[in-house]
């Protein structure tokens, strides 16, 4: 490296949700930041979509399968990586990885600026010590070395900024955040809410979801034009390039640079890491920019990634792997798919209107409130559901054809209520990555092998999950059902990969401490899902922001006191 | 839905949310890729809703007997839809059929691994049945069988409910149907729009 090169206060490695609120953070308190993002800018008037009507593409919204399966045979099995949106995911020839075939996993992944949060579901529930502390009070594994009320305040700061939109509703295991108004249920919803609590003595609630539902910030409230995952041109749900990314860009003190895939970190001869190393992903040239800090915000396996890649005499193993933690304990939360049918009660020839962009919920009640205990397995479960019109599918169904066909679609259109129960994954140290021996990404890249699949315990809360499901579809006599589908969702699939360099006070099993600094290298930090020790069963990307805020506060303070 | 429409929509909801555009000290360059709210989305929309990209599209699939053929299934499976829609859904068909084998290969090209995470993802039967498609030639045959059919009520009656070519036709008839601008009007469609609050039941007494 050039000993002229210039010394950034900071280096981020990724501009999505973590790298996103470290970035503000940081520039916010003074310090010069640059951030690496591996993919390339994304343009509004070039690669949104958000208004686009089926007839407006070529294959009417089915997509271009023979440029689907060729480029991205992976990315396509994700449902928004689609005719409208397939722009939004990595192509999978240039980005390898591999996994032992009995043990499929599914790793969906957005390389640009803002990363995932363009179609990422915006589902925005904070953490209770539920999970903080699940070890606790089951004793299995290890808790989080932080606790909700250590978190709650950059929960607040995180939902203040961003604007998340839900309902106080006062239970425990859910806490309450600062949202803005909730959004409506739907008539179907509504319906299943009378008999869900009724007949369950559970709560139904709207969706807690990083949409606005009034002007925010200087953000619009959204239009409901329900295609988020399309990009928003009123950036009026939560992404790092509207939100985050701007704040910290106002500051003057932030520089970013895209279609730089960093590699791994540079270390110095005293162990301090001094900066990285990324490929120019346009030239394929080997550059490196120098830091005094350097935060891994490139997703969880990504940032693992670079850690097993960053190997010098002193790390043989990669920087940060000194015990048996890093790569391991990953998890994804897991779905039963496809339970669906129709509410006779609600048959209608008069079309509502549609454009919400989220769901209802049934919180977690299983291990987590008196009188739901369930010993069969630990950890639990929530349900997110939704119910709308059905748009055209029923006419599939309807014998006849021509005016008669098309008469009766108009005017017998069905209510469809679907429903998806999503479990806790438990962190097992056998399910892990490590850097694949031989293959390779495109610009020669170590690619990552990936190990991990789900055991007894998530087999025996699916069983509950199915027989649970079953049970509300029974309440509400849905017709023209389909169950849920026997088979766990693939590992991955729900794009909620957490761990493999996760958090903890002991520095013999855990990569990074309460402040996601590595115990091993004290001015390298791990911000993004990586650090999770559980996971629970909700989303995990509001948690992320909250941690990732935390942590840049933590930094910037250490920095300005000399510590780092 | 109309330009016009489009227009009072979005301008309606404009004004509704309150938004007064970016403030002035937000206004300063950004970096690419880093973006505030747009004030243009109005003619994004606009752009979008006249976009037809199958407009001048030439048939690579069939042959004029047959594109004009499919042309008169579609309609005894829709009825009383205009010509205009009917050759676009006869358009899209055709691309997607003559895309089929590339697309079967693309699908047994797929490595060992990809074809197991399709099959734990999807199941076995959808993956084989991508594998097997032989819509092509369900296609040509069906077609081939209804050569020399003169009226359409004639057409009407050789179409045999439950045959491959009838699920075939009557599955894209439909697709491309109410996919179209003028499928999505018959449905009464009211997404894709620009409300001012969420959507919702808005029954003081619905059940």
């Amino acid at each position: 490296m050039p000993k002229d090169k210039k010394t950034w206060d900071a280096i981020v490695v990724g501009s999505g949700a973590s790298g996103g609120w470290v970035a503000k953070e940081l520039t916010e308190r003074g310090m010069e930041v640059l951030m690496l993002e591996a993919g390339p800018p994304r343009i509004p008037e070039r690669d949104f979509s958000e208004h686009v009507w089926p007839y407006g593409l070529r294959f009417r919204g089915f997509g271009d399968q023979k440029a689907l399966l060729t480029k991205q045979p992976i990315q396509r099995l994700c449902y928004a990586c689609d005719e409208y949106s397939h722009q939004f995911f990595i192509n999978d020839a240039e980005h390898p990885y591999t996994f032992p075939e009995d043990k499929p996993f599914m790793w969906i992944r957005g390389r640009q600026v803002g990363g995932k949060t363009f179609c990422w579901a915006r589902i925005s529930y904070r953490y209770s010590d539920n999970e903080f502390q699940a070890a606790s009070r089951d004793g299995y594994g290890e808790s989080w070395p932080i606790t909700y009320k250590d978190l709650e305040p950059y929960y607040d700061r995180v939902e203040r900024y961003i604007g998340v939109s839900g309902s106080r509703e006062g239970l425990p295991q859910l806490p309450d955040g600062q949202f803005l108004p909730p959004m409506r249920f739907s008539c179907g919803e509504e319906y299943a809410r009378g008999i869900v609590e009724k007949q369950f003595g559970w709560r139904m609630i709207i969706d807690r979801t990083a949409n606005l539902t009034v002007p925010h910030n200087g953000r619009p409230a959204c239009h409901y034009c329900d295609q988020c995952q399309r990009g928003c041109f009123t950036a009026s749900y939560f992404n790092s390039p509207s939100v985050t990314l701007p704040a910290a860009a106002r500051t003057g003190r932030f520089t970013l640079v895209s279609d730089a895939v960093v590699s791994h970190v540079v270390m110095d001869d005293e162990g301090k890491a001094s900066g990285v190393g990324y490929i120019d992903a346009a030239t394929k040239q080997a550059r490196e920019e120098r830091g005094r800090v350097v935060v891994l915000a490139a997703a969880a396996l990504e940032s693992t990634r670079i850690l097993l890649n960053s190997r010098s005499r002193r790390f043989p193993d990669g920087v940060g792997a000194s015990n048996n933690a890093l790569g391991h304990y990953l998890m994804d939360h897991f779905t039963l798919e496809g339970a669906e049918g129709t509410l006779p009660v609600l048959r209608s020839g008069v079309r509502e209107t549609v454009g919400r962009p989220c769901g209802v919920i049934i919180p977690k009640y299983v291990n987590a409130v008196a009188g739901a205990e369930d010993r069969n397995f630990l950890r639990g479960f929530y349900f997110f559901a939704d119910s709308r019109q059905e748009l055209y599918g029923h006419a599939f169904r309807i014998r006849g054809i021509g005016n008669e066909l098309r008469a009766k679609v108009r005017s017998d259109i069905p209510w469809r209520f679907s429903i998806t129960p999503q479990g806790e994954c438990l962190p097992r140290h056998d399910n892990f990555v490590t850097l694949d021996p031989e293959k390779k990404d495109a610009w020669g890249i170590p690619a990552l092998h990936i190990s991990a699949s789900y055991g007894e315990n998530e087999h025996a809360m699916a069983k509950r999950m199915r027989e649970r499901t079953g049970e509300i579809m029974d309440a509400l006599k849905l017709e023209e059902r389909t169950p849920p589908m026997d088979a766990l969702s693939p590992f991955g699939k729900n794009i909620h990969e957490c761990g493999t360099a996760r958090m903890g006070n002991d520095p013999r099993t855990s990569v990074v401490n309460r402040f996601n600094q590595l115990h091993d290298v004290r001015n390298v930090f791990v911000t993004d899902g990586a650090c999770f020790v559980t996971q629970g069963c909700y989303e995990p990307t509001l948690t992320i922001m909250a941690i990732s805020a935390r942590a840049g506060e933590y930094i910037a303070g250490e920095y300005g006191r000399g510590n780092l | 839905m109309i330009s016009r429409r489009w227009v009072l929509q979005l301008g309606a909801g404009t004004v509704l949310s309150g938004f007064h555009g970016w403030a002035e000290e937000q206004s300063a360059p950004l970096p690419p890729g880093v973006y505030g709210p747009s004030l243009n989305h109005l003619g994004h929309a606009l752009q979008a809703a006249n976009a037809r990209p199958l407009a001048e599209y030439r048939p690579r699939f069939f042959d004029a007997r047959e594109y004009a053929l499919i042309q008169r299934v579609f309609r005894v499976f829709l009825g009383d839809v205009s010509g205009d829609t009917i050759r676009e859904i006869a358009n899209w068909a055709d691309l997607t059929l003559a895309n089929s084998l590339a697309v079967r290969d693309a699908a047994r090209a797929l490595s060992p691994a990809e074809r197991a995470l399709a099959v734990a993802y999807y199941g076995t039967a959808p993956v084989q049945a991508l594998e097997s498609d032989d819509s092509v030639r369900v296609m040509r045959d069906g077609l081939r069988s209804l050569i020399g059919v003169e009226t359409d009520s004639a057409l009407a009656e050789a179409l045999q409910e439950g045959t491959p070519f009838y699920n075939l036709a009557r599955r894209a008839a439909i697709d491309g149907y109410y996919t179209s601008r003028e499928g999505l009007k018959d449905l009464n469609y009211k997404g894709n729009a620009m409300y001012a609050e969420s959507p919702g039941c808005a029954h003081p007494i619905h059940f």
